[in-house]
Order: structure tokens, then C-alpha cells, then sequence
């Protein structure tokens, strides 16, 4: 059997006092997709920062391709693929279109003038700044930015939080067929978990920092009484 | 007429010699936003460079302003590694303090090293004396000030708003974490970008020595001009920082000239009334 492309092992991650994550273990597959689940507060973008590498965990191990990245700078991390997707997406405003992509951009079958094929609107306004887009082509463009640094994994917080529902329509196409046509790995977070649960083939749900399920994505959306219990439903046209 | 054709040059003459001192510190203290008061410190390191390296060591005038660049780049650089990263997250306070301690450590090292008398550059025969242009004698050096800055002003603005560098420091300034996860070292990046604004502090100190002389005080001297024209002119906006440097080289030059009494309060009269209307500075964005 071959190695995980991502293992986290006993992971505790806190800040000052608080212990926000604890004791989290799982692992994903080359190509493989993990959905995060859970309520506002219940430490998935936490989760995230750790991965990335903006949280340093109290304890625990990360390995990522063979590398022990706990204690990686983000950068470091970036250029031995995790490409992050941050909530809020975070795009630079002082920024051009195009120079968002520019400078995150590496060799690799991503290529900017492939992003601009995915995503043609963001051809269209590439000598516009970061701060002159809609919410919609700012989640393209977060996608993008991350996508030129040519990933193994790529991490998406909340990618479809705040967008109409016809844009995050859009937006959650063009993920699936990214996940779904590439050798990159993918962990999401989504208030959205019908969508999130069809995209991936596994899920875990955190609850206070605690993964109270972890398993097969089929079997997670069977699991009702776990999904009322722990995400809740989600009423139709409410804001996440 | 000719007198004040005569002062306006002499006026934008001394805008461009703070241009060239400021264009740096637009870099560290406007763009990277670090309250760096050592950039005059950093000229005076430039200004020491070239003028002993001509003096003493028989250098030719252009390969002196090109090492006393790269020397106060090493001792910018040297500066920014082992005291002022530390303090890129701290309150402008703090880094007032640090980076004005360092000005008085200048100041207390250069009377040590050179001594506390002025200090002339000569220049070469052919920035020596005068041209005419029509009815004005305009002295050379002055024009080679003009040229030289606007060549400076140019390259600065295509490498900030056209190249990857530029656009990796804009970046990192805007949001560092962000930054980061794009697979830059903002660390490496804001080292080169500190390393670059020493550089040309070093370079506009070598070449303002001509018109502004030099002694250990020269960091003291110029410190408040150059705060000046970095906070009127707009923080991070280099255009700005520009016409803020023409305006006050005119102004001041002006001032001493026409009203003698008061001249040298001119330009703080001024900024103090810019800085009222529009705190965020002449092309700075508002707050």
C-alpha cells in the first residue's frame, strides 16, 4: 500500500488558552476529496489555517508527501502543493486580475491562460483590481490564484458562502469538474453539505473540535440523525 | 524674469535632490509601510561613501554614487535583518524609537569615524559650471539632478506597478498571511524590497552632498523634509511623494528668496494646511 499524499495524526490545534481542535486523525488518497463538516465555530477553518500553515498545532503530526509539515512555513508549504482557498477569499485588491495570478504562478499544467478558459469573465476584467469584481469572479479568481500554484491539494474554505444561488451554481460546476478531471486532492468546507457531500468521496463532521463522524461520504448523507444533529439544515435561502 | 526663472529651477533642482533622498523611503515607509526615520541615516551612509571615496581614494564620480548605493544597501539590508523585522508587526511607536536610535547612533558614529567638520564632493569637469538656455545660466549639475531623477521617478514607477516584484510587495503589504500561502517568502521579498529603498537613500545622499553638504548632523537635517514629503505626497503613492518633493523644492527655494524672514517656515506652514484639508496626503487613498 502506498503512502497517504496528506496524513494528520493526533492533531491538537488552539489559540492562547482554548484547545480548538483535538485529537483529529484522517487521511486522504492522491486525487482523493474530504468534506469537513459542522457548525460555525466547530473548528473547520481552524483545520485549514493548520494545514496551510498559519496555525502552528499544540501537538500532533501533519505529513504531506513523504514530509513532516508542521512546523513548515506556508510558503514552504505552497511549493510543495497545498493550494489554499481562504474564506472571504482574500483576493488583493491593490492588485490587477492577472497580477493576482502572476505572482502565485509556478510551472505546471495549470497556466493562467488555462484559468482564463475556465473562467472567461476573469479574462474579461484581467487589467481590473482585485477590489473592482463581484463576488462571484472574486471566488473564481481566489480558485484560480490557487489552482496556478499547481497543487496536490487543494484546499477550499466556504467557497460558495455569500454567492447567489445562480453564481454558486456556477462556482460549485467548476469545482466538481476540477476534482473531477484532475490527479489533485481536494478538502472542502461547506455549509452547503449536500453539495459538499456529493463532491467528496469522504466526510468528517466536527463537532467542538472533535470528529464525531468520519467516513464515506454516501454513508455520512445517509446519516440524518447525524446531519440534523451536528451541521443542521440549512433553510433555503438563508445566508450562510 | 531671469531671477525667477533662476529660482523656479534652483526650486525644482532641490525638489529633484529630495526626490532622490525620498523615493526610497516612499518605499519603506509608504509602501511597506515601516516608520523608518534611519532612511536619513542611510543617506548620510551614501553621502560619506561617495565623498571618500572621491576624496580619498581618487574614485571616479559615478562609480562613487554607484558604491555608496551598494554600501548603504549592505548596511540597510544588515539593519533590516537583525533589528527592524522584528518590529514590521509592532506599533509605529516602537518603530520610531528603534529606527531614530539609530539615527543618533549614525550621527555619534559618523563624528567618530570622519569628524564633525563639513564635508565638499568635487564634482567631474563635465558637471562642473554652467550652460546657458537662452537668456538663464543654469548650472550643469543641477540639470544632471533633473535627468538623473527623472530617469529614477520612471524606473520606480514600472517597477512597482509593472513587474512581479512590484506586484509581490503590493501584495504583501495589502495582505502578508495571503501572501505567504501563494508560495512567496514575504520574509526574502521584504528584505530585497528594504535592501532597495537603503540603495537609494545611499545613492540620493551621494548625490545631494553637491548642494546640501555634509557633516554627522545630516541625518537630523533632513529627517523632517523627507517625513514631509513621504506624508503629503501620500503614503505608498510615489507619484505623490514627487510632487510633494517639486512643490517644496519650489516653495522652499522660493520662500528664502522672496521673504527671507519666514522662508524657512514656509513649507511647514504648507504642510500643515495640506495635511488638514487632506490628512491621507495629495494622491494617497483615504483611510
Amino acid at each position: 500500500m502506498t503512502e497517504p499524499l496528506l496524513e494528520v495524526d493526533q492533531l491538537n490545534v488552539g489559540y492562547g488558552e482554548g484547545i480548538v481542535i483535538s485529537g483529529l486523525s484522517f487521511a486522504i488518497e492522491a486525487g482523493g476529496s474530504l468534506a469537513v463538516l459542522g457548525r460555525n465555530g466547530a473548528g473547520k477553518s481552524t483545520l485549514m489555517l493548520a494545514l496551510a500553515g498559519h496555525l502552528t498545532p499544540r501537538s500532533g503530526r501533519i505529513r504531506f508527501r513523504g514530509n513532516e509539515i508542521a512546523d513548515l512555513a506556508p510558503h514552504r508549504r505552497c511549493r510543495l502543493g497545498i493550494g489554499w482557498v481562504p474564506q472571504g477569499r482574500e483576493i488583493f485588491a491593490p492588485l490587477t486580475v492577472e497580477e493576482n495570478l502572476q505572482i502565485a504562478a509556478t510551472n505546471g499544467p495549470w497556466t493562467i491562460e488555462r484559468i482564463f478558459e475556465m473562467f472567461p469573465s476573469l479574462k474579461a476584467r484581467r487589467t481590473n483590481f482585485g477590489d473592482q469584481l463581484s463576488g462571484g469572479e472574486q471566488q473564481m479568481l481566489a480558485i484560480g490564484r490557487a489552482l496556478v500554484t499547481n497543487p496536490r491539494l487543494l484546499l477550499l474554505d466556504e467557497p460558495l458562502e455569500g454567492l447567489a444561488p445562480v453564481v454558486a451554481q456556477d462556482v460549485a460546476r467548476c469545482i466538481t469538474a476540477i476534482t473531477e478531471t484532475e490527479s489533485m486532492a481536494v478538502i472542502l468546507i461547506e455549509q452547503h453539505a449536500g453539495f459538499a457531500l456529493r463532491l467528496a468521496r469522504q466526510a468528517i463532521i466536527l463537532e467542538r473540535g472533535i470528529a464525531v463522524r468520519n467516513g464515506e461520504s454516501s454513508a455520512i448523507a445517509a446519516d440524518r440523525g447525524a446531519l440534523e444533529q451536528y451541521v443542521g439544515i440549512r433553510k433555503p435561502g438563508r445566508a450562510a | 524674469m531671469v531671477g525667477f526663472v533662476n529660482v523656479l529651477i534652483g526650486g525644482i533642482a532641490y525638489g529633484f535632490v529630495l526626490f532622490l533622498m525620498a523615493g526610497g523611503l516612499s518605499i519603506t515607509l509608504g509602501l511597506m509601510g515601516f516608520a523608518n526615520m534611519a532612511h536619513a541615516a542611510l543617506a548620510m551612509v551614501g553621502g560619506y561613501t561617495a565623498a571618500l571615496l572621491i576624496g580619498k581614494a581618487g574614485w571616479p564620480f559615478l562609480a562613487a554614487v554607484a558604491a555608496a548605493a551598494a554600501i548603504a544597501a549592505a548596511v540597510g539590508a544588515i539593519l533590516e535583518r537583525s533589528l527592524f523585522r522584528r518590529l514590521y508587526e509592532a506599533s509605529e511607536l516602537e518603530q520610531v524609537l528603534l529606527t531614530i536610535g539609530v539615527v543618533y547612533v549614525s550621527i555619534a558614529a559618523a563624528t567618530y569615524l570622519v569628524g564633525p567638520e563639513q564635508m565638499a564632493i568635487a564634482v567631474p569637469s563635465w558637471l562642473d559650471g554652467n550652460v546657458r538656455i537662452g537668456a538663464v545660466e543654469v548650472s550643469r549639475y543641477r540639470l544632471f539632478l533633473i535627468g538623473f531623477g527623472t530617469a529614477l521617478l520612471l524606473s520606480l514607477l514600472v517597477l512597482i506597478d509593472h513587474t512581479n516584484f512590484g506586484a509581490r510587495i503590493r501584495a504583501a503589504v495589502f495582505n502578508r498571511r495571503m501572501t505567504a500561502s501563494c508560495g512567496i517568502d514575504v520574509a526574502r521579498l521584504y528584505a530585497l524590497a528594504f535592501a532597495l529603498g537603503s540603495a537609494l537613500a545611499g545613492l540620493g545622499g551621494a548625490l545631494s552632498v553637491k548642494l546640501l553638504g555634509l557633516d554627522p548632523n545630516f541625518p537630523i537635517k533632513f529627517l523632517t523634509e523627507l517625513l514631509i514629503v513621504v506624508s503629503v505626497g501620500g503614503l505608498g503613492s510615489l507619484r505623490g511623494t514627487f510632487a510633494a518633493c517639486l512643490m517644496f523644492g519650489v516653495l522652499d527655494v522660493a520662500g528664502k528668496y522672496l521673504l527671507p524672514e519666514i522662508g524657512a517656515f514656509i513649507i511647514y506652514a504648507t504642510a500643515l494646511s495640506v495635511l488638514t484639508v487632506r490628512p491621507q496626503g495629495l494622491a494617497g487613498r483615504p483611510q
